[in-house]
């Protein structure tokens, strides 16, 4: 079903649409939580969380595409739900990726009085923007949804040194990115 | 803190990226596979059917030459691990699954003519791989890492290395001279910083690694791809932006005129690496009104293959169960069709080099699945003979 037919049925509050909504990106749903917890319990929950938000959300929102919204709101319950239960002991894929992306910032600089997330945002959209379609790609799936360097190995065909080594380019390359924008010195 | 800005920062990145990482979910393993629309079977090639081809579709089936999935499969691929998503959505591995990898940039199978551009850029590959593998890997007892952290210098002169292995968040601790410790991280940030006009293409970072890189394309009457200049139409903030015009503009000022007939909706992006070489991800406007998302990439014969190439592949789940069949594009040119019930793959052989197209359903967020028709359609709106 059409996105647009989706949210239609999201705005006639009919229930059909949780379940077109579970029928279309379900998947994506439970790989982007499952990515970030572990816990197959956990999952399920996140992934009902995340259409009741659609549910509470849409309307009035009109998400095109509904897969971005559906995911990114998967990310930030899960995320959220990740500090709530594991504050003492880390999530290995997740908080690993975290630990890679603040290489790209010195120890000691601290970038909260520097610049408001949405700022960063904008300047990681415009990295992303000038990146190679593929390393964007990978950037995004370790990053965003969070993928182990195994997963993105097998997907890529490449060996988990290969991955590592390429991300390493991203990173230098978005640490150069935010030096250009005077952001780090 | 930084790590939660940085988080936030990141998890609200634009709405188009996120789209375009997002994974191929195989249907067939997921148990879902009423959820799209399957292509129509049809294995080619009878006469009759050709005929009833050129009939209802303007395209026409040939014999000679036919390579069909061959032309593009990577043979070493097969039964490759493959992640697939159980009936809960939760991602598993596979090994030894029927799965395989289509090349988008080198031909694994070609035509008499063409063949002995195959065999020198499979060995000038199989030499610079070596070569490129021994430079990528770090000594013992630094290998194999997915993580490694170089701390200060302490007192006694020594530095302590955090290396992670693998996932499971185990640290081991290395104490090594601050000298060896240098030693590292001047080899990480050099590995970490392209050299050159092929740094980015090659993984060169050095001048040996250029001359070496040289050296064999040299020897194998090739020519390395310079770093690509890329393009977008997706963001007005961007020094990469450029118009759809634009975009065509110099696309086709590096080939022998119009690569497309009909003008791409939108470039989400455009490389184009000097030497007549390019790769596009491009919305292509059918008369349905539907703008699925096409991958295209255009490699001259004469490109050195690079290693980072072969992550551009083009899994296939089931290198047994594709359909296969032929056309003849508007301009005279041969295109291999290659589809499942997830993807299409077109290609064709030119004088000048390799082009290969690609839809894959995954790639498109509103899952609409092409026709045979719409696939014609786009098989016919570019311009194969003015590639190169």
């Amino acid at each position: 079903m059409e996105d647009s037919k989706i949210i239609a049925l999201f705005y006639e509050r009919s229930e059909q649409a949780i379940s077109e909504l579970d029928r279309k990106y379900g998947a994506a749903v439970k790989k982007t939580a499952s990515n970030i917890l572990k816990n197959k319990q956990d999952v399920e929950e996140c992934t009902s969380d995340t259409y009741l938000a659609v549910w509470d959300t849409v309307p009035p929102k009109k998400p095109i595409p509904l897969i971005s919204y559906v995911c990114k709101i998967a990310r930030n319950l899960a995320v959220n739900r990740v500090h709530a239960i594991t504050a003492a002991k880390r999530n290995a894929t997740y908080d690993l990726a975290l630990d890679e992306l603040e290489e790209c910032i010195p120890s000691g600089f601290d970038l909260e009085t520097e610049l408001e997330a949405r700022e960063l945002t904008v300047m990681i959209n415009r990295f992303l923007a000038d990146l190679p379609a593929e390393d964007r790609k990978l950037f995004v799936r370790r990053y965003w949804y969070s993928c182990s360097v195994a997963e993105l190995a097998a997907i890529t065909h490449a060996t988990p040194n290969q991955i590592s080594v390429r991300l390493f380019r991203i990173r230098e390359k978005l640490r150069r990115a935010l030096m250009k924008e005077g952001l780090l010195v | 803190m930084n790590r939660e800005l940085l988080s936030k920062a990141v998890g609200n990145i634009d709405d188009r990226f996120i789209a375009e990482a997002r994974f191929s979910v195989p249907e067939d393993a997921s148990g879902a596979s009423e959820r799209i629309v399957h292509m129509k079977k049809k294995r080619i090639i009878s006469l009759a059917l050709a005929a009833a081809l050129i009939l209802a579709l303007g395209v026409v089936a040939y014999a000679a030459n036919w390579f069909g999935i061959r032309g593009l499969l990577r043979q070493d691929s097969l039964g490759d691990t493959v992640v697939y998503h159980d009936e809960d959505g939760i991602p598993n591995i596979e090994i030894g699954h029927h799965s395989g990898r289509l090349s988008i940039s080198e031909a694994q199978d070609a035509p008499e003519e063409y063949r002995e551009w195959i065999e020198k850029k499979t060995a000038a590959y199989e030499e610079w791989a070596a070569y490129y593998t021994e430079i990528h890997t770090l000594p013992e007892p630094y290998a194999p890492f997915i993580g490694l952290s170089i701390l200060e210098e302490k007192p006694d002169g020594t530095v302590d290395i955090i290396i992670e292995r693998d996932e499971s968040g185990k640290k081991e601790t290395i104490s090594v001279s601050a000298e060896e410790a240098k030693k590292l991280l001047d080899r990480l940030e050099a590995m970490g910083t392209p050299y050159g006009n092929y740094g980015n293409e090659y993984g060169v970072f050095d001048a040996e690694s250029e001359a070496k890189l040289l050296e064999i394309a040299s020897k194998y009457g090739l020519t390395p791809r310079q770093s690509g200049e890329s393009y977008t139409c997706a963001t007005a903030a961007g020094n990469r932006y450029r118009s759809v015009d634009d975009i065509l503009a110099l696309l086709n000022a590096q080939n022998s005129g119009s690569v497309f007939s009909k003008a791409p909706s939108f470039f989400d992006s455009v490389v184009l690496y000097g030497n007549s070489g390019f790769y596009f991800n491009a919305y292509m406007p059918l008369t349905n009104g539907e703008h699925p998302l096409i991958t295209g990439r255009f490699t001259p014969w004469t490109e050195m293959p690079a290693v980072g190439d072969q992550t551009m592949d083009i899994r296939v789940l089931n290198v047994e169960g594709v359909e296969e069949r032929g056309a003849t594009a508007a301009d005279g040119t041969e295109v291999t069709i290659i589809a499942d019930q997830n993807q299409v793959t077109f290609y064709a052989y030119l004088e000048s080099g390799l082009f290969v197209g690609n839809w894959t359903l995954a790639h498109n967020s509103d899952r609409y699945a092409l026709t045979e028709q719409d696939v014609d359609e786009i098989v016919n709106m570019l311009i194969y003979s003015n590639m190169g």
